[in-house]
């Protein structure tokens, strides 16, 4: 075990969330620790983003509750943000600005101290440095989703919200970001959404299965695997896991 | 605080918008030019403001009969042997007006006058000799009643009205002015804001950005007025320019303090709809077809010329700003329940806009 | 036929569309609702329009020193224009202040009761409203006046009839009478009524943006394009759409008009007229925004297109109005205007109309389908006027003898333009240095034979530096009379109007007195100079300069003819 305090960070207690006539999340109950990283993994429409956008205080949950460090999100929501960094699918960002004015937009949102400094850090952190001067509207996704981190972890945040993280990067990109994650695990504590079971199986400490707004499997991978069937070489994968429990359904 | 920094980035992307430069240069256009609709709309309605431009030879007046009877001074009446065929003859003539006097004496005259009203001038010939009938009419009746040993002017004309002092700015101009024109030219900038706020809001939610800023520590009032500031200061700017420009012209305006406090709080509330607006809408397309809605409500509810309950037209704020800008001094006791009225609209429809915003939360799913 | 194919969907799209469906819904309410208001309001053919601001808005002192004064006073409390404070004595203060535009004083010696001439004075202020508050005393006094001179009348048991009457004839009906009896001005129906038939065109603009821009943005248009259809048809198939809504939402408002009782006098020959323009306008609309690189610039374009549309459409109805002349019927929105009212129509010019316009419109969608065809127009990077130009140019020209000459005649209104916007600087800088003297009118003359020559050559210019093989000097002569005949059609359509106007000679005169000078002068100068600027070195400059000369010889005799 690792020896630091263990304490709930994330918590989901019976959050359901509807839309008009659709609801994205069923009763969704979900414990995520200090220092852990849990990676939620589903079909398309499974309801992963919605998890996310309620943790991340961008919608209030119709019924149920949302904590992070004890604190409700739906009240304490400018308080709990401060805590949060948040990585969107899409690196959705000011195309008008350069990767420094953006940032330090971002600082002076967050508060945060000494923003030249931390700045210069983390644009040679994610390799943007040479184009820190430069118009976003220029970069391709890789270095749009390189600037998406740095603004993420600007503010040196407790947690962060990954979703789909290396969706279209191309592989070398892709296995730096995936190191890069992987260290982050027992300092931060990491929510990574994924479409690709391998990357969760290799960076997760903890695996939740999501369909159709349900919360269906949850715990360590070999937990899961060694439920569903033998262990050693008969040992089912996850893809097997996946597939078991996500069944009768067409992402 | 946090929402200077939001207020400034969005004041950043307000100048960058191309079309909103193009917006400036056409309200620069249309108050460069509104001196010269005014006194052209003066001119049509009071035929007498034309006098001054066009020399009254111009305005020619067939004249059928006996032309004596009627003192058309200073008009070129020309005289007309056959009225047989009056239109043929006006066209041929090339006449304004064509007056017909029947022949014989004695008892009742009726004058025929047959106006070319597709000419501007008509209205003035149609004055003229509307005038010199009337001139007649009292010759005739000063005569009669003086037979009857009575002072005349006590029965035909019992009130008599001297004036001292003198006015500078034809009557019609400076009611169309004052009335109508400027209050357009000021609503203008404020019509833009409805829009610049949905762009502002809705823009973002296209592009993905508005999720970005929902999770940063920023409240949703933090959100409005981080956006709301710079679109108010913007058009409050462009307002206060058009107020200098006309200055400049030499048209006169008073009270530009209270005028820009009343505009303000105009902004305010027209930011608060385009606020509701973008909580309902979920394209840029919805927002704009939403606005203009709401621009033409308001344009009809503001200018209508329809009667309404005079205490009601007194809070109008277009009535307020009539007044203040030609009155040098106001009773301020008169326009105060305008302005609050309108503070507590403007707060309180903000206050919605933020509610219905926070409440709608709609994004692209 | 895919056009109709593509047509229907984007129709189904666009009712399926409950946000325009309700602007439709909406706008067509307010009409009905608002159109009777207006026409009632402008019946009396009086342009006084009541503002709703204007109440209240002379601040009026009133001293009151008389005690038999109720009917001034009950005239002056009824004009909704004054605002009255009274006051016990003279209010110069406040008057000084300008809190009141001035004050009207009752003296003691004003008795209503009296057979006497009554006067009160009026003292005004300096400020803006004097006029307005003068304009508004004189207004009730004089109510109050001829009140009190019918009651002094029937005391005195007096009898005056007017001696004197005076009926109107108009030459131009003031007010029409609808069908259910109820009476619209003229200035209503002339101009309000095809103003408001306008608004669905400029209203459409969002939807054309939809179509295009819009489903550039969201990607669709790709696999439009991957269908089996020609890149032709989408757009004929769009522009179906689009006219036929926009049509059919005029159709229902001229519909919804005729049932309030509004009178139209030729309703079909409108419908027909106003379809014409909303097909023009729709089509540039299209060509513009398939042009635009974002949906935010194809905004900025339609805007940059219906503002000046709207501001031409008001002062063409308000010349319509005020001084109408059937040459002016040539303009579309005039004939729609007679068309409502039904005077001075002519059918002839309706036919001619509709013939400019559809060419107008098959002009416009001839530039979209050949945008359209375009990859660079279709996947952004989109290539710059200049671009479009020169290959535009690069097809003509490969088209060999013919297609330069045509080229020649397209660009003449550029030439012109461009001719026209020098030559006025030039004169305006002679003038402002040497003042109005002949020295400056033969600068004048002089630099405007120069600016036009060189510039007529542009066409031929362009064709040289593409280096054709049939480009001979027969070949660049004929390019340049090409040129000239280009520049005359287009200085004749400027001036022959300018002139048709003032001086009313009819069209014919003119183009035959200038076909047999002008012309000639300029097709001969210009093949000259072609052939100066085919030949180069030394023999060419003096082409050129021998045409420059013929043309100045020319200009200074004409100057010489007129002054």
């Amino acid at each position: 075990m690792l020896g630091f305090k263990l304490e709930v960070m994330i918590r989901f207690e019976r959050v359901t969330k509807r839309f008009y006539n659709v609801t994205a999340l069923r009763e969704l109950t979900l414990t995520i620790e200090r220092g852990e990283l849990f990676a939620l993994v589903g079909p398309n429409g499974a309801g992963k983003t919605t998890a996310i956008r309620l943790l991340c205080g961008v919608l209030k949950p119709t019924s149920g509750r949302v904590t992070v460090a004890g604190m409700d999100v739906a009240r304490d929501g400018v308080r709990v943000k401060r805590m949060i960094g948040y990585l969107p699918e899409e690196p959705s960002l000011y195309e008008r600005m350069t990767p420094r004015q953006l940032l330090h937009f971002f600082a002076s949102l967050y508060g945060v101290r000494d923003a030249e400094d931390r700045i210069e850090e983390l644009l040679a952190l994610v390799g943007m440095l040479d184009k820190a001067d430069v118009r976003i509207s220029t970069f391709s996704k890789g270095m749009r989703q390189r600037i998406s981190i740095a603004r993420a972890l600007l503010h040196d945040p407790e947690i962060l919200v990954l979703d789909e993280p290396t969706m279209g990067l191309d592989p070398l990109t892709a296995k730096e970001l995936r190191d890069f994650v992987s260290g982050l695990r027992g300092k931060k504590t990491v929510l990574l959404c994924t479409h690709y079971l391998d990357e969760a199986e290799q960076l997760c400490t903890r695996l939740g299965i999501l369909h159709r707004g349900r919360l269906v499997a949850q715990g360590r991978p070999e937990e899961l695997k060694a439920e569903l069937g033998g262990a050693g070489r008969d040992s089912p994968t996850l893809e097997e896991v996946f597939a078991h429990y996500t069944r009768g359904s067409r992402g | 605080m946090r929402f200077l920094t939001l207020a400034g980035k969005e004041f950043a992307d307000l100048l960058a918008e191309r079309l909103y430069l193009l917006a400036f240069l056409v309200q620069l256009l249309i108050v460069v030019s509104i001196g010269f609709v005014a006194m052209l709309y003066a001119s049509l309605a009071n035929p007498e403001v034309m006098q001054g431009y066009i020399p009254p030879q111009q305005v020619r007046i067939g004249v059928a009969g006996d032309s004596s009877l009627l003192e058309l001074q200073g008009l070129r009446s020309v005289a007309v042997e056959d009225a047989s065929r009056p239109w043929r003859t006006l066209r041929e003539r090339r006449l304004v007006a064509l007056l017909v006097v029947p022949p014989g004496t004695g008892g009742k005259v009726e004058l025929t006058l047959y106006i070319d009203n597709t000419n501007v001038l008509s209205g003035y010939a149609d004055a003229m000799v509307s005038r010199a009938v009337a001139r007649l009419e009292e010759d005739l009746q000063r005569k009669r009643i003086s037979e009857l040993g009575i002072e005349p002017e006590a029965v035909l004309n019992p009130v008599k009205l001297r004036v001292t002092g003198s006015a500078t700015q034809p009557a019609e101009f400076v009611e169309l002015f004052y009335g109508l024109l400027l209050p357009f030219i000021l609503l203008l900038p404020t019509f833009l804001a409805a829009n610049m706020t949905t762009d502002a809001i809705v823009g973002e939610k296209e592009r993905r950005t508005y999720e970005l800023l929902l999770t940063a520590p920023l409240s949703y009032r933090e959100l409005v007025l981080g956006k709301a500031l710079p679109i108010a200061g913007v058009a409050l700017a462009q307002a206060a320019l058009w107020i200098a420009l006309l200055r400049l012209r030499g048209i006169e305006i008073n009270n530009t303090a209270l005028l820009l406090l009343l505009l303000a709080l105009l902004d305010l509330l027209f930011i608060a709809a385009g606020v509701a607006l973008s909580a309902l809408s979920d394209s840029i397309k919805d927002a704009n077809v939403g606005v203009t809605v709401v621009l033409i409500f308001s344009s009809l509810a503001l200018f209508l010329p329809v009667s309404m309950k005079s205490a009601l037209q007194e809070l109008s704020p277009v009535t307020l700003m009539a007044r203040l800008a030609s009155s040098e001094a106001v009773y301020l006791g008169e326009i105060a329940p305008g302005f609050i009225l309108l503070a507590i609209a403007a707060g309180g429809a903000l206050l919605m806009g933020e509610k219905l915003l926070e409440y709608r939360e709609n994004l692209r799913v | 036929m895919s056009s109709l194919a593509i047509a229907r969907r984007e129709l189904l799209e666009i009712a399926g569309n409950r946000k325009f469906m309700l602007a439709f819904g909406v706008q067509t309410l307010l009409l009905l609702l608002l159109l009777p208001a207006f026409g009632n309001v402008f019946e009396s053919g009086n342009l006084a329009l009541p503002s709703p601001t204007l109440q209240g808005f002379v601040p009026l002192g009133v001293v009151v020193e008389s005690d038999d004064c109720d009917v001034l006073l009950q005239a002056l409390e009824a004009n909704r224009r004054l605002r009255l404070y009274r006051f016990s004595s003279p209010p110069v203060e406040e008057l000084e202040r300008g809190v009141i535009a001035g004050y009207l004083l009752i003296p003691e010696s004003y008795r209503e009761g009296s057979l006497t001439q009554l006067e009160v004075v009026l003292v005004l202020g300096g400020g803006v409203k004097s006029s307005v508050a003068q304009d508004a005393v004189e207004e009730s006094v004089a109510e109050a006046s001829s009140r009190i001179a019918a009651q002094r009348r029937s005391e005195l048991e007096l009898n005056l009839e007017s001696a004197v009457s005076v009926r109107r004839e108009f030459l131009r009906q003031v007010v029409v009478e609808g069908a259910g009896g109820e009476r619209f001005s003229s200035f209503f129906l002339s101009y309000l009524v095809p103003l408001v038939l306008f608004f669905p065109v400029f209203m459409s603009g969002g939807v054309v943006l939809d179509a295009i821009a819009g489903e550039r943005e969201r990607r669709t248009i790709e696999s439009l394009l991957g269908a089996p259809l020609s890149r032709k048809s989408i757009v004929s198939g769009k522009f179906l759409a689009l006219w036929g809504f926009v049509s059919a939402e005029v159709a229902v408002w001229l519909l919804g008009i005729g049932v309030m009782g509004i009178p139209v006098a030729k309703p079909v020959e409108a419908m027909v007229l106003l379809a014409g323009v909303n097909a023009l306008v729709i089509a540039l609309a299209m060509a513009l925004t398939l042009y635009s690189r974002s949906l935010k610039e194809a905004n900025i374009a339609l805007m940059l297109l219906y503002v000046p549309l709207f501001v031409g459409l008001i002062y063409a109805l308000s010349v319509e109005f005020f001084s109408p002349r059937d040459f002016f019927s040539y303009i579309p929105f005039n004939l729609i205007s007679r068309a409502v009212t039904g005077e001075g129509f002519s059918h002839e010019v309706l036919l001619q109309v509709l013939l400019l316009l559809g060419f107008g419109t098959l002009l416009c969608i001839a530039t979209a389908v050949l945008l359209i065809e375009r990859d660079d127009v279709v996947f952004g990077s989109r290539p710059g006027i200049g671009r479009l130009f020169s290959d535009a140019c690069e097809a003509l020209l490969g088209a060999g003898f013919a297609g330069g000459m045509a080229l020649a005649l397209l660009m003449s209104p550029l030439v012109f333009v461009t001719a026209v916007l020098v030559e006025v600087a030039l004169a305006l800088l002679y003038t402002g240095l040497l003042g109005y003297s002949a020295k400056a009118v033969y600068l004048t003359v002089f630099s405007i034979a120069v600016t036009e020559e060189l510039l007529k050559l542009l066409p031929l210019r362009v064709a040289l530096r593409k280096q054709r093989s049939w480009l001979t000097a027969r070949a660049s002569a004929a390019i340049g009379a090409a040129s000239a005949t280009g520049f005359f059609i287009m200085e004749t359509l400027a001036v022959g109007a300018a002139v048709l106007v003032v001086f009313g000679i009819p069209l014919t005169k003119l183009l035959y007195a200038r076909a047999t000078t002008t012309l000639v002068m300029h097709t001969l100068a210009s093949s000259i100079a072609a052939l100066g600027l085919y030949r180069r070195k030394k023999l060419g400059t003096v082409l050129i300069v021998l045409a420059i000369l013929l043309h100045a010889v020319f200009n200074l005799a004409v100057v010489e003819v007129v002054l």
